[in-house]
């Protein structure tokens, strides 16, 4: 075997060793957690030494708490709301089998938890699993929007040329940062109540529509109508505004609502 | 390519990590620091607030950059992209240098987010020695390589450390950052003399160190950067002062981080412990 591939060949083991949890409790729960390629016994671990006055599975021990601590704190930090509403052991118990099942593949950390809401939603025996989906959707889509490239927002002087018959033809290029989203749960109503004072009752579903974005520096969360998520879905799908209008509530004061929307930053650019 | 002699005789003196938490008073109070040092990937594949912090800071003062997932030691093909998007952000913010560790993150595209030990063996350095050259040929500029606090050893090395860190830096020419708490840390360890440690590294290759606190655990040291430097490793960096001469010095503090007054009252009792007073480097 040469250098290389004996060299990988311990990377391989000593990774399987860090990453392998022993307490996730995948089985209990369905899930496909991985088991570590090799015993720590192999002639691999047999080269692993710490201190001469321990055993050197407390070497790859040492590592391993390290691993799930870390990548438990980043998650716990990115959807500190859905932590509230399942408590410090639930929360650290998914969070542990999210890691298992979905290991970080990216230098960068606010990467790790892309996958957080889809997994949240898929577990059949998770207290309120309904709005815990729906409120790490909300804090995942708040990360990405801190993150999402630059951009110059639409200004009001590019939309006031428009020529008033060319209205119908032209279409709106949304904010990069915008995510749609429609809920069981007035789960951004929720949300804000434990932003502002961390105390949340957990409420009775009822539709809602929210879009997360950023304006400048700040991320925004801005309710929506049926309406009102309907016409920006139709635009941020390359929809000309006219196809855009169909969604519209006849009730709601259009032109009001798209100058609205322009001044808060959703669109950055006037399609023709 | 710049010159490794370059970078090693730029003292551009005590320096602070850049975090996010003291953002609002390096921008409002604009205090003196020689030099902040950036972790590289808190400014990739990121827009907004973060890119303009760091477009205003790097107006007012000298920057390094310090990333923890190049992978240098895995066997992994290298991430090209990583490494052009390192070198897209040292053009934005003008870093003096770019760092990173002398360890492997990940293997078959997971990255453990942690700086995994080496073996210290011909092999290894063989490996080490020519992604070392594929990044600085990419790069076109000496990487410069950290020792880290490790909590493993493998049987059968070929090198201590030092040596390896002097057969690394001989074959390609890089840079070294010298963390005196990992030396401190990995002496507690694997139990070994620090001071010999210091002794035998390759100082004209060390062109800044890092000091930082750890915590003591019952079975071993572990360095959490969340507490004050600790007085051995004060005495450590003295050491390092009289064997190798000023060098530009970064204090990290990266978890349960006080008030941004006293993270700079911490860095700045590096002074007391300096041969001679910086030469080079920039303020506000």
């Amino acid at each position: 075997m040469t250098g290389s591939a004996e060299l990988r060949r311990m990377q391989r083991w000593f990774a399987s060793g860090v990453t392998f949890s022993t307490d996730h409790a995948t089985a209990r729960h369905g899930g496909h957690g991985r088991q570590p390629a090799r015993s720590p016994d192999c002639d691999v671990g047999r080269r692993l030494v710490s201190h001469p006055d321990r055993p050197p599975s407390a070497a790859i021990g040492i590592y391993r708490e390290g691993y799930f601590a870390r990548l438990v704190h980043v998650l716990r930090n990115d959807f500190g709301c859905v932590h509230h509403v399942l408590g410090d052991a639930a929360f650290t118990e998914l969070a542990t089998r999210y890691v298992v099942e979905h290991p970080s593949r990216h230098p960068n950390l606010n990467q790790l938890g892309r996958e957080f809401p889809a997994f949240a939603k898929r577990q059949d025996r998770l207290e309120h699993r309904a709005l815990v989906g729906e409120l790490a959707v909300i804090e995942r889509y708040v990360c990405e929007a801190f993150d999402a490239p630059e951009f110059t927002p639409l200004g009001a002087d590019e939309l006031a040329a428009v020529p008033a018959d060319r209205w119908q033809h032209v279409g709106l290029v949304v904010n990069p940062s915008l995510h749609l989203c429609s809920f069981d749960y007035p789960a951004n109503a929720f949300y804000e109540s434990w932003r502002r004072d961390r105390s949340a009752e957990v409420p009775e579903p009822r539709r809602s529509w929210l879009a997360v974005f950023r304006s400048g520096e700040r991320v925004q969360r801005r309710s929506l109508s049926r309406a009102g998520h309907g016409m920006l879905s139709e635009l941020a799908s390359g929809a000309p505004l006219a196809q855009a209008l169909a969604a519209a509530d006849p009730a709601e004061p259009v032109a009001e609502w798209f100058q609205k929307s322009a001044a808060a930053g959703l669109f950055t650019a006037i399609r023709t | 390519m710049s010159d490794l002699t370059q970078l090693v005789a730029t003292d551009l003196g005590i320096g602070l990590g850049l975090r996010a938490t003291h953002y609002g008073e390096i921008l409002d109070r604009r205090p003196h620091v020689d030099f902040f040092e950036i972790l590289s990937e808190n400014y990739m594949h990121t827009g907004g607030r973060p890119l303009r912090v760091l477009d205003e800071v790097a107006a007012h003062y000298p920057l390094v950059m310090h990333g923890v997932s190049m992978n240098i030691g895995s066997t992994d093909p290298l991430d090209r992209t990583y490494l052009r998007e390192l070198l897209q952000l040292q053009r934005r913010c003008r870093a003096r240098w770019i760092s990173d560790h002398l360890c492997w993150t990940g293997v078959d595209g997971q990255n453990l987010h942690d700086l995994l030990p080496l073996p210290y063996t011909k092999a290894a350095l063989r490996h080490v020695v020519e992604r070392v050259r594929a990044v600085q040929d990419l790069l076109e500029q000496p990487l410069v390589l950290e020792n880290p606090s490790t909590y493993a050893q493998f049987r059968g090395d070929d090198y201590t450390e030092p040596q390896f860190l002097a057969e690394l830096t001989s074959a390609t020419g890089c840079g070294l950052l010298l963390d005196i708490n990992n030396v401190f840390v990995c002496a507690q360890n694997h139990g070994f003399d620090a001071e010999a440690y210091l002794r035998a590294v390759p100082w004209e290759h060390v062109v800044y160190c890092h000091l930082a606190g750890h915590k003591v655990h019952a079975t071993h040291r572990f360095d959490t950067h969340d507490r004050p430097v600790c007085r051995e490793v004060w005495q450590l960096y003295r050491l390092a002062n009289e064997l190798g001469g000023p060098r530009s010095t970064v204090l990290e503090w990266d978890a349960d981080i006080p008030e941004f007054a006293r993270v700079h009252e911490e860095a700045r009792k590096a002074l007391r412990h300096r041969g001679r007073p910086a030469v080079a480097g920039g303020t506000s």
